[in-house]
């Protein structure tokens, strides 16, 4: 750690004794890892490269969290436990194999019978359990023959049994579309779980107007322990059975609808006042009774703790979902729910500036922010006060991908113009973004190109200066005051000329003069109040893009 | 403490540095100490060499002015995080030392330095066999680990099956 220095810190020589300590220490063995740090790291590696494993994935790939499970017993002991965590019936047509079955539920058997000696339960571990769609058929392939479907749900069943009772957390059930037509092969799999769920937290159900009478069975014995639920009817969207039951659940705090087109918005808010102070999260997606005024004045009134609020319309979609609602609401809801951290917009057609102004200046604990297919009328222009937004780390705001600015349908629309959300611009990626916004509202690109780009592509940006050093540009400006008002002494400040100085080795240094643009950069955002660069730059957001693309054009000269 | 606005610290063989408080605010180990035995002239910060706890100071020097909310403690680092180009000295750090920072994240109680370096050690295991993730992080315990290292691997290989 050559470049991180003493800087301003008093450092007193070590004495003599202290200088033998160091030795010894040298040579001492490292200290075992402390298990909490080591189970930091192996939840971490679960993600990559950014799936989250069952055991058939694991061992298929031979995961990350498999080969620590292969370095020590202190870490075996660790990454079994997450390894085993989740039986995941659904990855790929090794789990549909009534073979690879039998030998799962052999090598279960052989582990709960060793535990004893071996110290290792692995069926213990589960807590999750993936039932999905792609069990019953091989995936990408032919549905299963109906004899196969039934071994193999057989298979499935038998290992369920093997779990003890109230042991699972997690369930994902996947149904298809003709699950109704099977009834007979998969009833087991219902009255096999509902044992199993007596300490159930999490639910997700996709494929609900499909479930009929096991369905409904079904959700009158789910547990008081839920505390999330994420419900999706499917294509069909009618469930044959009523949900009032599930807002009754005494810790339930996060609640997902999708696609459930009988709720009506009635049930909703009774359901909003039923959850009250303790609903933590609620998610809407293209529920087609439910994007009203109502149910926004009963969250905004009953909801005092929600934290992560998101609504989302489909557009382009078959099944169009009738939108009551109005901007006034939603900025009830921000005054109303003073936690909320996250706010998730996609498809609302009334947004318009006056409530992203609202938004900036009174949000003061929110930190994502998206507003997706945002209609022209939403450009961030005149919004001057961002200092509700102290906290706020991420913003995108992007056009619907295939409708313009007129709100006509773009017939060449083009998929990856999704792939704007990927752009890593740093702490000012959100100003970027939506100036970015701003800019395509203006008009200054034609209709067919209003979709977002990414932000590399910027014809303006991408002239000027490679993606990379503009990520590595906009991310210095995260230098603490500290460090720019010590200029001379801060150990950041000489990494950063170090890292510049490295660059330039490299071909792809700054010249003294980006470096002082670079400076100027820091030291407009060291004030930590964005309201002085919108006072100095502009104005508003677009004055701040402007200022931003002056500068990167800047740095660009030779 | 004769001077409430610095704090020092003392590694396990005598080194002592004196920083200001403000930069430990973010390190629930030292804020309890300083609440409990904060009249006393030096904290202890046993298990940390000089040079480790150097880096750290730097580190919280380098935040300490950072406006974003305290991570909880301890951190939940679930999913991987942006990284702050500030931190990038940690990047091209020797193993041996980066589970040191590791280790004295930990002990010091810093959810932003065990987020950074938790994530730091997962994208270096990332990829790695069990061989060489030994290499890099653990070998002196190869010895001891030997026998029932072999043990595991047989019946590892048994779980391997289950997929083949």
């Amino acid at each position: 750690m050559s470049n991180l220095r003493t800087g301003s810190l008093e450092y007193l020589p070590p004495n003599p004794e202290g200088d033998i300590g160091r030795k010894r220490q040298r040579i001492q063995r490292p200290l075992p890892f402390p298990p909490e740090v080591l189970e930091r790291i192996f939840r971490l590696l679960s993600h990559y490269p950014g799936i989250d494993y069952g055991i058939f994935h694991h061992h298929q790939i031979h995961s990350n969290l498999l080969s620590c499970s292969q370095v020590s017993h202190q870490w075996r002991s660790l990454a079994l436990p997450l390894i085993w965590c989740r039986l995941d019936f659904w990855r790929d047509e090794e789990a549909t194999r009534s073979e690879t079955l039998k030998r799962l539920a052999s090598f279960l058997i052989n582990s709960h019978s060793r535990a004893v000696e071996t110290g290792v339960d692995h069926l213990a571990f589960v807590k999750r359990i993936d039932l999905r769609a792609p069990t019953l058929r091989a995936l990408d392939g032919p549905r299963l023959p109906a004899a196969d479907l039934a071994e193999v749900a057989l298979g499935i069943t038998n290992i369920l049994q093997l779990l003890s009772p109230n042991q699972i957390r997690e369930i994902e059930f996947y149904l298809p579309e003709w699950y109704s037509s099977q009834p007979n092969v998969f009833s087991n799999f219902f009255k096999t779980v509902v044992p199993l769920m007596g300490n159930l937290m999490a639910l997700r159900f996709t494929g609900l107007s499909y479930s009929g009478d096991d369905g409904a069975k079904f959700f009158q014995q789910l547990p008081d322990t839920l505390e999330k639920i994420s419900l999706n009817g499917g294509i069909g969207g009618e469930v044959p059975f009523p949900l009032d039951g599930i807002y009754a659940l005494p810790k339930l705090s996060k609640i997902q609808l999708s696609r459930l087109d009988n709720i009506t918005s009635l049930q909703l808010q009774q359901g909003v006042r039923n959850c009250g102070a303790r609903l933590r999260e609620l998610t809407i997606v293209h529920c087609r009774l439910l994007f009203n005024d109502l149910i926004l004045e009963t969250i905004a009134d009953h909801c005092p703790n929600l934290t992560t609020l998101r609504l989302n319309v489909e557009i382009g979609t078959l099944r169009p979902t009738v939108q009551q609602i109005t901007e006034h609401n939603l900025c009830h809801v921000i005054d109303s729910c003073q936690y909320l951290t996250l706010l998730e917009l996609s498809g609302i057609s009334v947004l318009t500036n006056a409530f992203l102004a609202h938004c900036a200046s009174n949000a003061r604990r929110l930190r994502y922010l998206t507003i997706r297919n945002a209609f022209a009328e939403l450009s961030g222009q005149g919004v001057r006060d961002v200092s509700g937004w102290q906290f706020l780390t991420d913003i995108f705001i992007t056009r619907p991908t295939f409708v313009d600015a007129r709100r006509n349908f773009i017939s060449n629309y083009d998929p990856l113009s999704d792939s704007c959300q990927t752009v890593n611009l740093g702490p000012f990626r959100w100003a970027l973004m939506m100036c970015y916004a701003a800019h395509l509202g203006r008009g200054s690109i034609n209709a067919s190109q209003s979709h977002a780009l990414p932000l590399s592509q910027h014809p303006s940006l991408c002239s000027c200066v490679a993606a990379s050093r503009l990520c590595r540009f906009f991310l210095i400006e995260s230098l603490s005051p500290s460090s720019v008002s010590g200029l001379n002494r801060s150990p950041a400040k000489e990494m950063l000329i170090d890292d510049f100085q490295h660059r330039k080795e490299g071909g792809m240094g700054l010249t003294e003069r980006r470096e002082e643009l670079t400076i100027c950069l820091v030291v407009v955002v060291r004030s930590h109040a964005l309201n002085n660069i919108f006072g100095q730059y502009g104005g508003d957001l677009v004055g701040v893009y402007k200022f931003l693309l002056r500068a990167v054009e800047l740095c660009a000269q030779p | 403490m004769s001077d409430p606005a610095n704090i020092t610290l003392v590694t396990m063989d005598g080194t002592t540095f004196t920083v200001p408080s403000a930069y430990l605010h973010r390190s629930k180990l030292v804020q309890d100490w300083l609440r409990s035995e904060g009249d006393k002239q030096a904290m202890e910060v046993k298990h940390v060499t000089p040079f480790v706890l150097q880096g750290v100071l730097n580190f919280c020097e380098i935040h300490a002015e950072d406006t974003s909310e305290p991570l909880a403690d301890p951190a939940d680092p679930t999913k991987p995080f942006e990284a702050d180009p500030r931190d990038d000295a940690f990047r091209g750090m020797p193993d041996d030392q980066l589970l040191q920072f590791t280790m004295a994240a930990d002990i010091l109680q810093i959810p932003e330095l065990v987020r950074l370096t938790a994530q730091e050690m997962a994208s270096r295991i990332d990829g790695k066999s069990p061989d060489q993730i030994r290499a890099m992080f653990n070998p002196d315990d190869l010895a001891e680990e030997d026998v029932d290292s072999d043990n595991e691997m047989g019946e590892v290989g048994e779980e391997g099956a289950i997929s083949k």
